[in-house]
């Protein structure tokens, strides 16, 4: 048993995604199921999520007729599955800004949210280079940046320079530069609250979509294989990689990647009436398992 | 519908304009939460205000010859009306009786309600670019040529 019971909370899918975004390589290669999740964390008094979704009102329709997304549930819906309100949740951990992580930043009315100064600073940033950069700020919606902008101003937006150890008891942010996203982080939970953890998780956000990119598809010869979707390089994903499989002492499974459609084997999981998935990590001593 | 087509002409003429003033207020925006979460403006760089300023020039003077035909009135009275909010919110930026970012973060959310309202009702005008977006890159509508040449 450990502090925090986690749970990966599917909310949406995309049926036919490519391989090769998802593993950086051959073009071509065949298509994945994708599922778009968050992650929820209780215990110690605090109800936490990595990330939010995106916003269906505002993009729904447009995401599932041209690119496949499908079977968005709110986020009221999903986290009812394990007995949780949105206005229960109390911190909001954004791994980056891309429209489909925080585009919930207003479903959430009791949070703290975290987002790193790096992943502002350089979104604003590349907004003031021509049009034909418009790549680098794929995904950003000025929406966002409003409503992020009122959650400062309420004092509910807290910017992390870089790492940050114990944002809450046995939860630290890491910074990863120049990765998938100029600022991006991974959360790091050590459930059983010591420095040096034997029973730590890590929330990867987007710089891992597969265990793949952590073995490579040939077993016998394993490799870190980066994501294919980057504004920052190659090279800093396969670092960030490796710093990951480090903390959790060469245990992949412990990296989470939210995206990941075998997660729903790795660990126990449920399918809700809605055909999603609720995936349990672990559970805090008095618990009740939202899988059983 | 082809360039003939007052509508289509419309559309084509009227969406970089649409696009300058997304990027115009998301630049406003961008500097007010960094303004914001910095607690003072004399740390915060004014390169997004400048940025801003260029991209609302360009869209006003764009939406001054920009022809609406019946049927589009309304749709371009609402981008006139979010470069007016616009225009206002980079004077309440470089304003130095706006300390606390109050103007500012009034016109930059009527700005976005506007151009929200634009997106909601054309295809093609949303405000976040969602052809950059992870889950497009398989959209299905890159002819498979350019995917390979791509």
């Amino acid at each position: 048993m450990g502090k925090y019971s986690i749970w990966v909370l599917d909310y949406a899918a995309v049926n036919k995604f490519p391989q090769s975004v998802m593993l950086y390589g051959p073009q071509y290669v065949g298509i994945r199921n994708l599922p778009y999740a968050y992650v929820l964390i209780k215990g110690q008094g605090q109800v936490i999520l990595v990330d939010t979704g995106y916003d269906h009102k505002e993009y729904g329709k447009y995401l599932a007729d041209l690119y496949g997304v499908s079977n968005w549930h709110p986020a009221s819906e999903v986290l009812a599955e394990c007995g949780v309100k949105p206005a229960d949740v109390t911190t909001v951990l954004i791994t980056h800004a891309h429209f489909d992580h925080m585009g919930g930043l207003d479903l959430f009315p009791n949070a703290k949210f975290y987002i790193q100064k790096r992943e502002i600073d350089k979104w604003v940033w590349a907004l003031t280079l021509g049009p034909e950069f418009r790549f680098l700020v794929g995904a950003a919606d000025p929406a966002d940046i409003v409503k992020a902008t009122r959650l400062a101003r309420e004092g509910r937006m807290v910017v992390v320079d870089g790492d940050r150890e114990d944002v809450l008891p046995g939860i630290d942010l890491r910074l990863a530069a120049d990765t998938h996203t100029y600022g991006s982080m991974y959360v790091t939970v050590r459930n059983d609250g010591a420095r040096e953890s034997a029973d730590a998780f890590i929330l990867a956000g987007d710089l891992i979509y597969t265990y793949d990119n952590l073995t490579g598809l040939d077993k016998n010869d394993p490799q870190l294989v980066p994501i294919g979707l980057a504004v920052g390089s190659q090279s800093n994903l396969m670092f960030t990689s490796a710093d990951m499989l480090k903390a959790v002492g060469g245990e992949h499974k412990r990296v989470i990647p939210v995206h990941e459609d075998r997660l729903k084997t790795i660990f126990p999981s449920r399918a809700t009436a809605a055909g999603l998935h609720v995936v349990e990590l672990a559970l805090a001593d008095g618990e009740t398992s939202r899988v059983a | 519908m082809s360039q003939a087509d007052p509508l289509a002409r419309y559309i084509s003429e009227a969406q970089p304009l649409h696009d300058l003033l997304r990027r115009g207020l998301i630049q406003l925006s961008g500097f007010l939460l960094k303004r914001t979460i910095a607690g003072s403006r004399a740390i915060v760089d004014y390169e997004p205000v400048e940025g801003a300023r260029r991209h609302i020039c360009e869209a006003a003077e764009g939406l001054r010859s920009l022809r609406a035909p019946t049927g589009a009135i309304h749709h371009r009275g609402h981008l006139r009306a979010a470069l007016v909010a616009l225009e206002s919110a980079l004077a309440a930026a470089l304003s130095k009786t706006d300390e606390n970012g109050d103007a500012l973060f009034h016109f930059v959310q009527e700005a976005e309600r506007h151009l929200r309202t634009v997106g909601r009702a054309t295809p093609g005008f949303e405000t976040v670019d969602l052809k950059q977006a992870c889950c497009a890159m398989h959209d299905v509508r890159v002819p498979f040529k350019a995917r390979l040449v791509g």
